[in-house]
């Protein structure tokens, strides 16, 4: 029996599903297989990071997220303590976006007329409760076909396409899909990526095994304030260390992450007491050792097969940014692979994904070594008075606070690294005149610099300029003037087949916000020209965005 | 009020003949004179850059690393001995002497313990030692993470070497 899709789609964890259902919104059909039987029961990532809920809001499903995740009005913070009974060295609430509860942040979201902060905060939620909400949004398109419990055991691309072979697992019948793309987001050890021949850059196992205990309990939160649990407790005392995760104050999963394996004669439940300094009921779900990576795949894909999400890149989640650099990487692919199916995509605009997303992998892997050191060197100041009252057991308290927001604060508030990335030297950007502006990891320093993310702003009727973008093709802004003085580049496009819609900014903060009078926006909302005036050849202009210039 | 519950079993990663040899060395640290274990470490130390070099030579990501940055690793102990690591220009060099800055300085309080941890293939037993206060460290743990892939590398490298050597030999 054999199947046709113009897109087959190897893995439905949230990257997969993400991509299935951006390809649809673009009006693309994929198949969608996965052999797991359904959604994962392990809370694994607890938070979408600001950047992929701009994504989440493009593609209409921010809210089932956030109602599906930690209640918007509790908070996100992140502590250090000698155990979650403590005492207590630091709590980080107020110093940035990121930490108050949802409802909180919006607020500030609102006020902002610098294009400073993201248009979404970032939403504490364990994949075990976010990919349910994608899978029920994939599975109200028609487009998608998304089928669990189906292993593809091999492909083979040909120059027209790839074809694939799946097993059914409940009874071993075999279908052959025939895609013109087959994407692998297919996790750390892809077939995909292993299929391309495609190595990992890096070493593995630079830190050694990890520890992970779930457990669930409806006591635990009695020891914080009013009940509501901190996001991360940072744990550091003389003879224990980790960190105690609430993925969602709503709910009663708690994670404890620990540095190394229990001994042979300790049990689980001694750990999880010595965490929570205190014996309280709880129960363990599952627990086992895991090993951070900090891996990049050499190149992700060529011709009609490309890799995505852990199968490009395997991180430490010291900063949360596995499940995240997925997420853009399928919104960057998704338009890419729409544009060429539906014909105005160019050659060059599958390779410039790979392009443009392998160095900002690499850029993220830089940053996640530099968290995971932060974390290890939060822990390097003396602790043995830490339990006295005393002026020295204060000191030493206060010591470990400051590493708090010195060292661990990093892998929080680095939105540098989630909204500032940009694709230089993309072959589907125009490359900008200026000179490239700074680009800090942790402070994000709004540019419409070519290749960056445009900036967010508001417009005066309190809609957000992300909201008016075309997500299915161009938006060329214009702070300028007529639909007369937009025509050379609106024609251009237009005869290339080319997607292009003209958004006139009247409002004089988002004026500013542009930089240049004109701005050329692509449907990932990231900057692909911009000028004072129109380019002096419109046609070329479109032929590089387009990804038809080699 | 929790029944304690056994954590699964770790997968047996290692050969009885291997754990053997953990076994044996552990005894042997274990009853190793302060003395002897400071001239031990001291010894690994000054060998390590030789190591890290000499593979280097078939080794593109270790070339890469021996040219990116900059750094001082101190390991001394709280009884003496020790030394630092310098890279520099491409460059890794041993210095016997401790006193210079470091960029992270590892302080261990006996020198078998430093002596365990430098000759385990365990990235754990570096943490493990540390939350157990065996071992100081004071400044970035970047240098670490470059240590220890380097040394990874560069261990792989020579493994890799013997185990031809032998199969050649049992030819």
């Amino acid at each position: 029996m054999s199947s046709r899709t113009p897109v087959l789609i190897v893995g439905a964890g949230p990257v997969g599903l993400t991509l299935a259902l951006n390809l649809s919104r673009l009006g693309i059909p994929s198949v969608v297989l996965n052999d797991r039987t359904g959604t994962t029961t392990h809370p694994r990532l607890d938070v979408v990071n600001c950047r992929s809920m701009e994504i989440f809001r493009q593609l209409g499903i921010s809210e089932a997220i956030r109602a599906a995740g930690n209640p918007l009005t509790s908070n996100q913070y992140a502590a250090y303590a000698a155990s979650a009974s403590g005492p207590w060295y630091r709590v980080l609430r107020d110093r940035h976006l990121f930490y108050p509860p949802v409802a909180q942040a919006r607020r500030k979201i609102e006020e902002c007329t610098d294009g400073s902060l993201p248009l979404e905060t970032m939403q504490r939620i364990s994949q075990m409760y976010l990919e349910p909400v994608l899978l029920k949004a994939v599975q109200a398109e028609k487009n998608i076909d998304v089928r669990y419990g189906w292993k593809v055991e091999e492909f083979s691309p040909r120059s027209d396409g790839v074809s694939a072979k799946a097993r059914r697992l409940a009874d071993g019948h075999v279908e052959t899909f025939e895609a013109e793309y087959l994407v692998g987001c297919d996790g750390p050890s892809s077939l995909v990526r292993r299929t391309l021949g495609i190595e990992y850059d890096g070493t593995r196992d630079l830190i050694g095994e990890l520890y992970i205990i779930h457990f669930r309990s409806n006591a635990v939160k009695a020891l914080y304030p009013d009940s509501q649990p901190y996001w991360h407790t940072w744990l550091s005392r003389p003879g224990f260390s980790g960190l105690l995760v609430s993925p969602d104050a709503g709910k009663d999963d708690w994670v404890l992450h620990l540095p190394y394996p229990p001994r042979e004669n300790e049990s689980l439940e001694g750990v999880v007491e010595r965490a929570l300094g205190t014996r309280l009921p709880f129960k363990i779900v599952q627990s086992g050792p895991w090993r951070p990576q900090f891996l990049v795949a050499k190149s992700f894909g060529r011709d009609r097969t490309w890799i995505a999400g852990d199968a490009t890149h395997q991180y430490m989640p010291t900063g949360g940014l596995g499940m995240n650099t997925g997420v853009t990487e399928a919104h960057n692919l998704a338009w890419k692979l729409a544009a060429i199916l539906k014909g105005w995509g160019g050659e060059q605009l599958l390779n410039s994904y790979g392009v443009e997303r392998l160095a900002i992998a690499r850029h993220n892997r830089d940053h996640v070594m530099k968290c995971a050191a932060a974390a290890f060197e939060a822990q390097f100041p003396d602790k043995d008075a830490v339990y006295e009252e005393t002026t020295r057991g204060q000191a030493q308290r206060d010591e470990l606070g400051r590493m708090l927001e010195t060292r661990i604060s990093r892998m929080y508030e680095a939105m540098g690294i989630e909204i500032g990335f940009r694709y230089a030297g993309s072959p589907a950007v125009c490359g900008d005149t200026a000179p490239a502006p700074d680009y800090p990891e942790v402070d994000y320093l709004p540019t419409t610099w070519a290749g960056g993310r445009l900036p967010s702003g508001f417009r005066a009727d309190g809609t957000a300029l992300f909201d008016h973008l075309d997500a299915a093709g161009f938006t060329l802004l214009s702070a300028d003037g007529t639909a007369a003085a937009a025509r050379p580049l609106l024609d251009a496009a237009r005869a290339a087949g080319v997607p292009i819609t003209l958004l006139k900014i009247d409002e004089p903060h988002l004026v500013r916000l542009m930089e240049r009078r004109w701005l050329l926006v692509r449907p990932d909302q990231h900057v692909a020209w911009r000028g004072d005036t129109l380019p002096a050849d419109c046609a070329a202009a479109i032929e590089i965005v387009r990804g038809a210039r080699s | 009020m929790n029944t304690p519950t056994k954590h699964p079993a770790r997968p047996a990663v290692r050969g009885t003949g291997s754990q053997r040899l953990e076994r044996l060395r552990n005894w042997v640290i274990d009853h190793l004179p302060s003395a002897l274990a400071k001239v031990a470490i001291r010894l690994l130390l000054s060998l390590t850059p030789g190591l890290v070099h000499r593979a280097a030579e078939n080794t593109p990501r270790l070339r890469e690393l021996l040219g990116s940055g900059a750094f001082v690793v101190c390991i001394a102990t709280m009884q003496g001995g020790g030394g630092q690591l310098h890279l520099r220009d491409g460059r890794l060099r041993f210095v016997a002497d401790t006193s210079g800055e470091a960029d992270i300085t590892q302080t261990w309080v006996t020198p078998q313990e430093a002596l365990r941890a430098l000759t385990s293939s365990d990235e754990t037993d570096l943490q493990r030692a540390f939350v157990a206060g065996h071992l100081k460290l004071r400044g970035s743990f970047l240098p670490m993470l470059w240590l220890n892939e380097a040394l990874k590398l560069a261990r792989r490298r020579d493994s890799k070497q013997i185990t031809k050597f032998l199969s050649r030999e049992a030819a």
